[in-house]
């Protein structure tokens, strides 16, 4: 997986972040990135399955075919391991975020 | 028009993916959202053709997502399983030369070239099975029932038209052969209740039946201990509905407590249990074997009981010391402990039960000849995988190991998930030439 993909703030950790809600299969998870993100992240969906194959192998997800409307479609779930490495991005991304915020707000001057 | 874009797409994607028994999930997975999202441009006001097309040209570039999943997606062989298999095959063909000069068997040419023989079927046997599909186990509705009947009714074929002894042999190898459609059909079972966990317990049970008939009475537990551990794996893997402890209870409690009660009111297990916990009482017959073999004392030809190959270990450890036991269980850990954490690793849990089932029954094998040779087994030993005489548990056991190293290759196309079945009418559906077969592509109009 690039680089990017896995850091906080990466589209791993959108993902993951998505799953940790409900099992989802790849077109629900591309439709809820790009409205809960209020079409910021348009994800494709030649960019979203080698992805989601890559959190899979790294067993963040696990995948299973299941039936919907008389069709079959492979659900992503997170795994244990999944919801750990989304808390540790979480909390980098966080203190990342702060810093950043800290800085474009002028900082917080000791003693003031 | 619109249906030749996607059917340029998803050559253009295949076009990159290399393996080619991965192209089929892979490519309906694209053609799935393809249709996913085409229905939502549909949903939005566009007709089918435009919709399709705009859904298409969504995906992005096609040859790099193929380049991608290419990447992801290559068959995990594992080369250091097959090559120690074939290591422990020809070190069996040597020990067979050396034995046969030890006992100074007349036949020995016949049983070399026999075993010989039997060293080529096995690498043909687990080579065939390694390079297959094993997830058609899983995909094909009829298949895994199908193969537990076959086999059930080949048991039972086999043992009243055979003589007994071969109608035991007979059943003892296909006895061994069952865990495997067994954890098959376990994997349609994702999701059921206590119900179905009890009638999994009972049926491994049932399943075994024949081989306590046929007196192949190690094969049997085996292939049950075999069976059973598996369901408790699924139930501890979750993977039906409910507690996890409850359906362990389930599956195990029943069965157990039920094939005690059968075993302890058969005579001929009573009596062999009875000299194994008092072998002084029965100094001239199996007694005497178990009290030799628990001193560590020399046994000599017509000193034993069955055949020469089942007492290997005890040969060895006697010509050169009482370390060939702890070192052989060392190795036995060893090689159980790595595979068991390679199976565990497996992607889904339908490839972590499949590869339990074909390799517990390679481990328990080991593991009862072990104690056998240490004179503390109550049960008969079936083989020393690979290593000791018969061509027939070289067979099995070869395609144990080569259901095993399919698992494993397979590792990434293994889904939980419920099986499909190539005859349901599936409506509005489009098949697309791919390889030597065709994908189906089936189409969802509005949402």
């Amino acid at each position: 997986m690039p680089r990017e993909k896995s850091q906080p703030g990466g589209t791993g950790m959108l993902l993951l972040s998505l799953l940790s809600r409900r099992e989802m299969y790849g077109y629900e998870m591309i439709a809820a990135l790009r409205e809960q993100s209020n079409h910021v992240f348009d994800l494709k969906a030649g960019t979203l399955y080698p992805l989601l194959h890559t959190l899979e192998q790294q067993g963040w997800v696990v995948s299973r075919d299941g039936e919907a409307g008389g069709r079959v479609r492979r659900y992503y779930a997170i795994t244990a391991s999944g919801r750990a490495a989304l808390e540790a991005q979480r909390e980098q991304w966080n203190a990342y975020a702060a810093g950043v915020r800290g800085v474009l707000e002028g900082g917080v001057t000791c003693g003031a | 028009m619109a249906r030749e874009a996607l059917e340029e797409y998803l050559e253009a994607v295949g076009a990159e993916i290399r393996w080619r028994r991965a192209r089929r999930p892979l490519l309906r997975e694209l053609s799935d959202h393809i249709a996913d999202q085409a229905a939502a441009f549909q949903a939005q006001g566009l007709e089918e053709g435009p919709a399709l097309e705009r859904a298409v040209a969504e995906m992005g570039d096609p040859a790099a997502v193929g380049r991608d999943l290419d990447r992801l997606h290559r068959p995990q062989n594992r080369w250091s399983l097959a090559l120690g298999v074939l290591f422990l095959l020809l070190a069996g063909l040597l020990l067979q030369h050396l034995s046969a000069r030890f006992l100074q068997d007349s036949e020995a040419d016949y049983y070399f070239r026999r075993q010989g023989f039997g060293v080529l079927l096995s690498v043909g046997v687990l080579a065939g099975l390694w390079f297959s599909d094993c997830t058609l186990l899983l995909r094909r509705r009829r298949m895994a029932p199908a193969a537990l009947g076959l086999l059930l009714a080949a048991c039972l074929a086999g043992g009243i038209a055979l003589p007994w002894l071969r109608a035991r042999t007979l059943v003892t190898y296909l006895a061994l052969l069952m865990p495997v459609p067994y954890a098959a059909l376990l994997c349609r079972l994702q999701g059921r209740g206590g119900g179905a966990v009890l009638l999994c317990g009972l049926g491994a049970l049932t399943l075994t039946l024949p081989a306590f008939v046929f007196l192949a009475t190690s094969a049997g537990i085996v292939a049950a201990g075999t069976m059973l551990l598996v369901l408790g794996a699924a139930a501890g893997l979750g993977w039906f509905s409910g507690r996890r402890g409850k359906a362990l209870l389930l599956a195990w409690g029943p069965a157990l407590a039920l094939g005690a009660l059968l075993l302890l009111r058969s005579p001929g297990f009573l009596l062999r249990l009875q000299v194994f916990l008092h072998p002084e009482g029965d100094p001239l017959g199996t007694g005497f074997q178990y009290l030799a073999l628990r001193a560590g004392e020399l046994l000599l030809p017509g000193e034993f009981y069955g055949n020469a190959c089942d007492y290997f270990l005890a040969f060895l450890a006697q010509a050169l010391g009482r370390w060939v036991y702890p070192a052989a269980a060392g190795l036995l850990l060893l090689s159980a402990g790595l595979l068991l954490r390679r199976a565990a690793r497996l992607q889904s849990r339908a490839g972590k039960l499949l590869a339990l089932s074909a390799l517990l029954p390679l481990l328990l094998q080991a593991g009862l000849y072990l104690l056998f040779n240490l004179g503390w087994s109550p049960l008969g030993p079936l083989s020393l995988p690979f290593l000791s005489y018969g061509m027939g548990y070289l067979a099995v056991n070869a395609a144990l190991v080569g259901v095993l190293l399919s698992v494993f290759r397979m590792d990434r196309l293994l889904r939980d998930g419920p099986a499909t079945d190539p005859a349901r009418p599936r409506p509005d559906h489009w098949d697309l030439p791919l390889g030597r077969g065709t994908l189906s592509i089936q189409y969802r109009r509005g949402t």
